[in-house]
């Protein structure tokens, strides 16, 4: 009895540290693997053991410890939502609650926990490698389908823009390039006030996925219809106007 | 009528007999008829039916479940082959899939329709088919969400991240903030982790599958006391279309299933809890109402008629019964909650439901009455027809349903204790209300949903009712048809034999399931497709819309067709314009041939401060039907918009062309709607 009391408590122990670990740098994708269970499965399973002491361990309460974990959940977050604490700080505070309830409510259990059930199997080597096979083939599968996901692009394209600059000063505007040719590019960029060259940069480099960002003073556009524009051309068709951006001044 | 009986009956007329040949004659009719009653009889299962008493068998060595996992995960790596191949355009990609599907199902189907299988190995190898099926959606979609309700949910996850708070209205998807069950216990798991909405999604999506499946098959357990039919049961419910994909996509449905399923197994505790346990079930029934309230206003309904249903046959029952109170109080929590809810967030579900709803009944009723369906089976709305073989598993599958619902209707009844099921003689009501099991008698009745959700699926308006009648209607299609396996034929096929058949049957129903609601589009083709989702989704327009946010800043008022304002609602974090929001259709400015008074007075009424011009859509015509929201500016369409319409603000003063790639242009409008 004793031995279970000490169990729930150390179940409970186990979320605050888990959350005062969390609370610290980690890997997200290591967060991940421990905050699933933290949100997915221990709230449930707390408030189960805690009511239901006596209920045996069993695929049942192992389905009633994840279903309550969400209903606990969605139901804490009413309560966050009237804080606006729907935060990392706020859902690590609601599972501290909740964990310390279960700590005090273990010292006032009186009967025992039903004992945990055996291992329903013999594990041998051959089981595990079995086990690590599954493991590897399910991986692969994931990764591969990954792999052909992230390099799958139809289009290849050149982005250009030209906007003002992030001041709002009208004197300032913001050309840019972005190569997503999938292969180096060189292309050359004219920046013109009402059809007049005002810059050209000829030979600009960029690797596939490059990008390439200049401010650049201009006469402020007084008259309705003005316009300031850039042109780009790739030097694989140099002769073709290959990109073309504007702002207007409305009328 | 016993054999003795009818050899008696058909034994020749004796020599004397033949003055009365008459009468013979009128009585070797009769008794033909009667036989061939009695047989039909017997073939749909009216009369006692052999509910075999499972043995205790102990599972010691994890052979079979180790050597189904490493088929699945076999399965799973010749899928993610296939996905692969599809994004380079290999044309067996898609059958192969399918084929994959095929394997990984088939195997664990015929080990759980064997008779002597622990309990505990069905559990395993149930739950091992069931997230296997889950990985498919990941396969499919490993990289971001392809769905286009996906992308309505996320946004409202994005919200509710950035606010810190529920109920942020979402334009989008208006009803969305008032359901927000899904979206809380995704954002949970990514603020406290750091991931992605995405990854955190796939978590919880995972345990919502196993969650529905445990839960499933410990209901129905219960109700039919047999972990064989209730692991049987479980495997003809992922027959149902929207098992696999739909309701493993990031909407509100997928974690409403789950949390209907954990509200009808604690309703069956209840039956047997007295006390203080009795008191604590029915809180956390409350508590279950309550989140799935929060979560999806169809199902919280759907579980609102279940268990009143059940209360009522209950009540109507002649045999033993659970207490009166605890059923009035379950039921009328069940109802109660999703009514409060709804209220309080303001009844958001008339308005988006009542259209659907009418629409759909209008269809029926079209398709009733012989008049036009409207729908073409088997062809999509760009006119691309499903190969051969996906119409005929698809067929197969329904026929194979239905002679399975034929068969096993009154043996689920006959199971339940339904005396006339059971061919007893009438006696008085008892005969009529005596059942011993009212929660098999409503499950087998919800069978009646299938036919339904089939004649909706006839229509066009009424194909979103019918997809989402399914998911209920199957929770009494698996358990009947489990029972129809189990049962059918009393004796004969060996166990063996009678497995694999199982297995062929489940498989034709799940790969007939999946194709009547995939298709021929269940993978990432290698080309683009217009207004497709899936298929429309790609890293251009993600590009673009991340452009948005970098260069514009988030928040712009944006016009955009279909697929390209989910991209910048999500990854633009833009406010785009949808007719849901405010009764015009701002796509209109787009197609239009010319900016005229109208198109610039939409321009000044809506605030609009950028346009997002896609000249892929002017490639073909789309393939969900519409290019916006199938309002006016569809309805000014004959065909593809034409590029000089895209690009008819080039030549207008006042407008800057801000962003160029090549296929989509960014103007800048707001000197004309008078935000600048």
């Amino acid at each position: 009895m004793a031995g279970n009391r000490v169990t729930l408590a150390g179940l409970a122990c186990a979320i605050l540290l888990g959350m005062a670990a969390l609370a610290a740098w980690a890997p997200a994708l290591a967060r991940g693997f421990a905050v699933a269970p933290l949100i997915l499965f221990l709230p449930g399973f707390l408030v189960l053991r805690t009511f239901r002491p006596k209920q045996k361990m069993s695929f049942e309460f192992v389905v009633l410890s994840a279903g309550m974990s969400v209903v606990a959940t969605i139901v804490f977050a009413l309560v966050l939502h009237a804080f606006d604490a729907m935060t990392a700080v706020g859902w690590g505070t609601a599972l501290s609650v909740l964990a310390t309830v279960a700590l005090l409510r273990s010292l006032f259990i009186a009967s025992g926990w039903a004992s945990p059930p055996k291992l329903a199997f013999e594990w041998s080597g051959a089981v595990v490698a079995g086990f690590v096979l599954v493991a590897i083939l399910l991986t692969g599968g994931i990764a591969l389908a990954r792999y052909a996901a992230v390099n799958h692009r139809q289009f290849t394209y050149t982005d250009l823009w030209l906007v003002p600059s992030a001041d709002d000063s009208e004197e300032r505007v913001t050309v840019g390039v972005r190569n997503k040719e999938q292969n180096s590019s060189t292309y050359d960029l004219e920046v013109l006030v009402n059809n007049g060259l005002l810059i050209r940069w000829s030979d600009i480099h960029l690797a596939d996925n490059a990008e390439w960002v200049r401010q650049l003073p201009i006469p402020a556009l007084v008259e309705p219809g003005q316009r300031i524009e850039a042109r780009l051309y790739n030097h694989a068709a140099p002769f073709k106007l290959y990109r073309d951006v504007w702002l207007s001044r409305p009328n | 009528m016993s054999d003795s009986d009818a050899r008696l009956v058909y034994s020749p007329a004796p020599e004397y007999a033949r003055p009365l040949a008459a009468s013979t004659s009128r009585l070797r009719w009769r008794t033909i008829a009667s036989g061939v009653w009695t047989s039909i009889q017997q073939a749909l299962g009216v009369g006692p039916i052999d509910q075999q008493v499972e043995r205790e068998i102990a599972f010691s060595r994890p052979i079979w479940p180790l050597a189904i996992a490493i088929n699945v995960a076999i399965a799973l790596l010749f899928a993610a082959f296939a996905a692969s191949a599809s994004r380079r355009g290999y044309e067996w990609s898609v059958a192969g899939f399918y084929l994959s599907i095929a394997m990984l199902f088939f195997p664990a189907v015929v080990r759980l329709a064997l008779p002597d299988v622990s309990r505990l190995e069905r559990i395993v190898i149930l739950m091992t088919a069931a997230l296997g099926l889950f990985t498919l959606r990941v396969i499919r979609a490993p990289q971001f969400f392809l769905g286009h309700d996906e992308y309505l949910h996320w946004t409202t996850a994005q919200n509710i991240i950035e606010r810190g708070h529920l109920f942020t209205p979402n334009v989008l998807f208006p009803v969305g903030p008032s359901f927000p069950g899904l979206e809380i216990v995704v954002t949970a798991v990514a603020e406290l982790s750091g991931l992605s909405i995405f990854a955190s999604a796939i978590i919880c999506l995972a345990v919502a599958r196993a969650l529905f499946v445990g839960a499933l098959f410990l209901i129905y357990e219960r109700v039919t006391g047999s972990a064989r039919v209730a692991a049987l049961a479980c495997v003809f419910y992922m027959g149902c279309s929207t098992f696999v994909f739909f309701d493993t996509n990031f909407a509100y449905e997928s974690m409403a299933l789950p949390l209907l399923a954990l509200a009808l197994l604690l309703d069956l505790q209840m039956m047997r809890a007295t006390g203080r346990a009795l008191a604590l079930l029915f809180l956390s029934f409350l508590a279950a109402v309550l989140a799935l309230s929060m979560t999806h206003h169809v199902t919280a309904y759907a579980l609102a008629g279940i268990v009143s249903g059940f209360a009522c046959l209950e009540l109507a029952s002649s045999g033993p019964k659970t207490a009166g109170l605890r059923l009035a109080l379950t039921a009328a929590s069940a109802i109660l909650v999703p009514l409060a809810w709804s209220h309080a967030m303001g009844n958001p579900g008339k308005a988006y439901l009542g259209p659907v709803f009418e629409d759909a009944f209008r269809g029926v009723s079209q398709v009733l009455q012989f008049g036009s369906s409207e729908r073409k089976l088997f062809t999509g709305e760009d006119g691309s027809v499903a190969p051969l073989w996906q119409r005929a598993t698809t067929i197969g599958s329904v026929a194979l349903t239905c002679v399975g619902l034929s068969l096993g209707f009154f043996r689920g009844l006959s199971w339940a204790g339904v005396p006339l099921a059971r061919g007893w003689a009438a006696n008085g009501w008892s005969a009529i209300f005596g059942w011993t099991n009212s929660r098999l008698v409503l499950l087998t009745l919800l069978t009646l949903g299938y036919p339904l959700s089939i004649v909706f699926r006839l229509t066009r308006s009424g194909w979103e009712i019918g997809n989402r009648i399914g998911p209920f209607a199957f929770l009494g299609v698996g358990v009947v048809l489990a029972i129809a396996v189990v049962t059918f034929p009393r004796s004969g096929a060996t166990s063996v034999w009678r497995a694999l058949a199982i297995g062929a049957v489940a498989t034709i129903m799940l790969i007939g399931g999946i194709i009547s609601s995939e298709g021929p589009r269940i993978l990432v083709p290698a080309r683009y497709q217009v207004s497709a989702d899936a298929a429309s989704i790609e890293p251009l327009g993600i590009d673009a819309a991340v452009w948005t946010k970098e260069w514009l800043g988030p928040r712009n008022h944006f016009v955009a067709d279909r697929v390209n304002r989910l991209l910048l609602s999500t990854y633009g974090r833009q406010l785009v314009s949808t007719t849901l929001q405010h009764g015009y259709d701002a796509g209109e400015v787009l197609v239009a041939d010319e900016l005229g008074a109208n198109e610039r007075e939409i321009l000044r009424k809506l605030e609009i401060d950028y346009l997002f011009a896609d000249l892929r859509l002017t490639t073909g015509l789309p393939v969900v039907g519409a290019y916006f929201d199938g309002a006016k500016a569809d309805q000014m369409l004959i065909g593809p918009p034409q590029p000089s319409a895209l690009l008819k603000f080039n030549a207008v003063d006042g407008v800057s062309r801000v962003f160029d790639d090549g296929y989509t242009i960014i103007y800048d409008v707001r000197g004309i709607s008078g935000r600048q």
